[in-house]
């Protein structure tokens, strides 16, 4: 009888407890997510955009062709998404759990066996470092080995009614892990990711800067991006590539949107024997080219300038 | 009528004449318990209740001369005799002439009265009696091998039934009248709502007993009732017959009147025209209160006022009748506007109690809502209140009469915010999965209200799912101890429906560590699974 009622309450203490926690949800609070970040543009599903392959067919640039700048912009928000992801894509996961252990001012997950790096740990860590000020991090080691940092971040939250608002920023010292941390052959090329975010004022606003390794190919298609929304749901996406022409060695672009649609875009060179040259391209809802103009001589215009959509910040 | 000479013997010298005036004192103990070794009576407050009644309203016992003890201990009865005793030299320094009456029902166990966990030596009480300043002290003990000190020495044990004579010298001394032998058990009845002796001797006074109709019952008269209706009741029960005792320690004769059935001219009167046989009254309860052996002469039952039916059981069918009794009014039954019943409409249904206090289960579904004390999620705080439904088993009377173990389960679910400077306000699905235990007593199962406290305890299993789904879902779960307690009502036999409140306390150790609390509202609707 005295065995049954001691297992009786050994099973009801094992079973007490729990992760009930409001200050889990202020700390899970603090850590980025891709979903808050990433660029969203218009779906092009209820939309009537010729086949591309139409325009390719005609000599020169028409109006009503497709446009150039949104595929442009379609492929750089896809990239930066990305980007993102691969940032961000361990934070999404952790933050579906529940911590591993807490204490006032921090919240561990893990440490959790790598699947990528068989051999080596997880762990994520968040502090805080007062009462809106958060500094996190992921870091890895060998099992039971000491812990280095893969992904820093910071977040200083913003009172308001509506969850995740602040300002916040990452950093992926890549250089500094790439010869012990398996890693994606995007990140290889990489010497250092940043990353910085600002969520309660409008325009919302994430930048994105890789430092590639000298020499290395990636295979991202720009130096950076600049992601901007705003209350209306227009955005816009400021992205930097490199070519190997000399007269446009970096080339800047940036494309905006509605809600609705249609936008504009403007390429600027910035580095190389052409530097100011630029070209700016609107497109209507059916994303094909309602405007399109080269700034230097004997450059092509089509349409009237008046027929682009007004966009903030162009 | 050996028996009945021997009585005339007794009375001839006990016998109490009328013609000094008589001032009466009552001392009326009913105790359900007896402590250890015993089992709770049903009845043995309510017989306390009904001879205090009687003995008021027919037996010239004033008020404020008549005490009734429920339930007390051995000393609050000599301390009650103390005062009548001090009362009763009082009388006597004014020349009045006074009679103590004694009546108990309880437990009676190796020699003693077993009031609760105390004992009342049985020859101490009569050693007290004997020596009592009253000039004529009349006891009554309804208790088991209560014969026994009818036994001992100092009264002379008179044959079991006997019959008055007319003396009428005044008596002074003892009379005790016990409702069974030194080796028999007393028992009760639940059609009768009472135990068999002081049923049949309070039906007696009520005027039963009044073998020669002329309104006034004595001693003799109701001794003689109950002796024979007792005996005959309990031939056939399980634990035997019964046989009540009488002894007496007198001088003088003349016979006691204990009660005059004319004196408040209210009751049922049943003719002399009436067929001959055994009439029953019973309440509105189904319970028999009195009953009649109609001869050739009239009978008057000295009711009090109310609503009764009047049945005559004949060897194929029910003779049953309305009999409404109105205050200051004597009703006079009519047989012949009686109705015929088959045997299975008999009216008598008896108090229930033994089937109510029996072991049985209960099933119970409820609904109730669970407010936790602590502020709105919305603003910080830590569990929302909700609404659950649930299930309950009880098994009653569990532990002995009236504790009762009862399990439980529910499932609780309501939507809510939680909200913070820093984390905005965010929506979650909760749900409450609890599993209980309770020990409780239940007071007055008998009665249509049943109210009842205890001790609760259960395991709540709490969740919350946010609309965010990429937050992590949170869990919690702990016993929570607690209070209960509730009203029952009954709304049929075996139907009730019950009103609850619980008080818990919730401990929170996550984040930190903090003393919550719930209170738990609710209302069920009971089946209790009963012979």
């Amino acid at each position: 009888m005295n065995r049954s009622l001691l297992l009786i309450s050994l099973v009801g203490l094992a079973g007490c407890g729990g992760n009930w926690s409001n200050s889990d949800l202020v700390f899970a609070n603090a850590l980025p997510r891709t979903d808050d970040l990433k660029a969203n543009i218009p779906s092009e599903s209820s939309t009537t955009q010729p086949l591309e392959g139409v325009a390719m067919r005609r000599d020169g640039l028409m109006l009503g062709d497709p446009s150039v700048s949104w595929n442009l912009t379609k492929n750089a928000a896809k990239d930066f998404n990305n980007a993102l992801l691969m940032v961000l894509g361990i934070v999404d996961q952790v933050r579906k759990v529940a911590p591993t252990s807490r204490t006032s001012n921090s919240r561990t997950w893990g440490p959790f066996a790598d699947s990528n790096n068989p051999g080596r740990e997880l762990q994520v860590v968040i502090e805080r470092v007062d009462e809106k000020n958060f500094a996190w991090r992921v870091q890895s080691r060998p099992n039971n080995g000491e812990f280095i940092n893969v992904l820093e971040g910071n977040f200083l939250a913003n009172e308001s009614t509506t969850a995740r608002l602040g300002t916040g920023s990452i950093r992926i010292p890549v250089k500094d892990f790439r010869d012990v941390v398996k890693l994606d052959l995007n990140f290889s090329a990489l010497d250092e990711i940043r990353v910085t975010y600002v969520t309660d004022v409008w325009p919302r606003r994430v930048d994105m800067d890789f430092d590639i390794k000298p020499g290395a190919v990636t295979g991202l298609s720009a130096l950076g991006y600049t992601g901007m929304l705003r209350e209306d749901g227009s955005g816009s996406i400021r992205f930097l590539y490199a070519t190997t022409k000399p007269e446009a060695e970096e080339v800047e672009i940036t494309t905006g949107w509605k809600p609705t649609g249609e936008g504009r875009g403007f390429g600027i060179v910035r580095k190389g024997t052409s530097v100011g040259a630029n070209v700016t391209e609107c497109w209507g809802r059916g994303f094909t080219i309602s405007y399109y103009a080269e700034s230097w001589a004997n450059g092509t215009t089509l349409g009237n300038a008046g027929d682009c959509v007004a966009l903030e910040g162009f | 009528m050996r028996h009945a000479l021997l009585f005339v013997c007794v009375l001839s010298t006990a016998a109490l004449a009328q013609s000094a005036p008589t001032r009466r004192f009552g001392l009326f103990v009913g105790q359900n318990e007896g402590g250890e070794g015993t089992k709770t009576l049903l009845y043995a407050r309510d017989d306390a209740r009904r001879l205090h009644d009687i003995f008021q309203r027919l037996g010239g016992l004033k008020s404020e001369d008549a005490l009734l003890l429920l339930d007390q201990n051995a000393d609050d009865v000599n301390n009650a005799l103390t005062e009548l005793e001090k009362r009763i030299n009082a009388a006597k320094a004014r020349g009045e002439r006074t009679t103590l009456l004694f009546y108990y029902s309880g437990h009676a166990k190796d020699g003693s009265l077993r009031l609760g966990d105390t004992k009342l030596p049985m020859e101490s009480l009569k050693a007290r009696l004997t020596s009592g300043p009253a000039d004529m002290r009349v006891a009554v003990l309804d208790a088991c091998r209560s014969g026994t000190v009818t036994r001992t020495k100092g009264a002379r044990r008179a044959p079991a039934f006997e019959v008055e004579t007319d003396a009428t010298r005044q008596a002074k001394g003892l009379v005790i009248l016990t409702s069974s032998a030194s080796d028999e058990d007393s028992q009760e009845s639940d059609l009768i709502g009472a135990s068999y002796f002081s049923y049949h001797l309070a039906t007696g006074l009520l005027g039963s007993a009044d073998s020669i109709a002329d309104g006034r019952v004595t001693l003799n008269e109701a001794y003689a009732w109950a002796y024979e209706r007792t005996v005959a009741s309990t031939a056939d029960s399980a634990a035997g017959p019964q046989h009540p005792t009488f002894s007496f320690d007198l001088a003088g004769n003349g016979d006691l009147v204990l009660t005059d059935i004319l004196k408040r001219r209210e009751g049922v009167l049943i003719p002399r025209e009436a067929p001959a046989g055994t009439y029953f009254i019973i309440d509105s309860r189904g319970v028999v209160v009195a009953e009649a052996v109609k001869a050739d002469d009239q009978r008057l039952i000295a009711l009090s006022p109310g609503s009764y039916v009047a049945k005559r059981r004949l060897p194929d069918r029910l003779r049953i009748g309305k009999v409404e009794i109105t205050s200051g009014q004597i009703t006079t039954l009519d047989e012949a506007r009686f109705d015929n019943k088959k045997f299975s409409d008999d009216p008598v249904k008896g108090t229930g109690i033994s089937a109510t206090w029996s072991r049985h289960w209960s099933l119970s579904v409820s609904g109730h809502y669970q407010a936790v004390f602590d502020r709105p999620t919305a603003s910080g705080g830590l569990f929302p209140s909700a609404p659950l439904l649930g299930a309950e088993a009880t098994l009653h009377n569990f532990f002995g009469r009236g504790f009762a173990l009862a399990i439980d389960g529910g499932y609780g679910w309501t939507s809510s915010t939680v909200g913070g400077s820093l984390i905005g306000s965010i929506p979650y699905d909760y749900s409450l999965i609890t599993f209980g235990a309770s020990l409780f007593y239940e007071w007055n199962q008998e009665n249509r209200f049943i109210p009842y406290a205890g001790v609760h305890i259960s395991f709540n299993i709490m969740n919350r799912v946010f609309e965010d789904q990429a937050l992590a879902n949170q869990t919690y779960s702990i016993f929570t101890p607690g209070i209960a307690g509730g009203l029952k009502v009954r709304i049929s036999k075996s139907i009730s429906i019950v009103a609850r409140a619980r008080v818990h306390y919730l401990l929170y150790n996550v984040d930190e560590t903090r003393s919550l609390g719930s209170a738990d509202f609710g209302a069920l609707l009971d089946y209790e699974f009963r012979d």
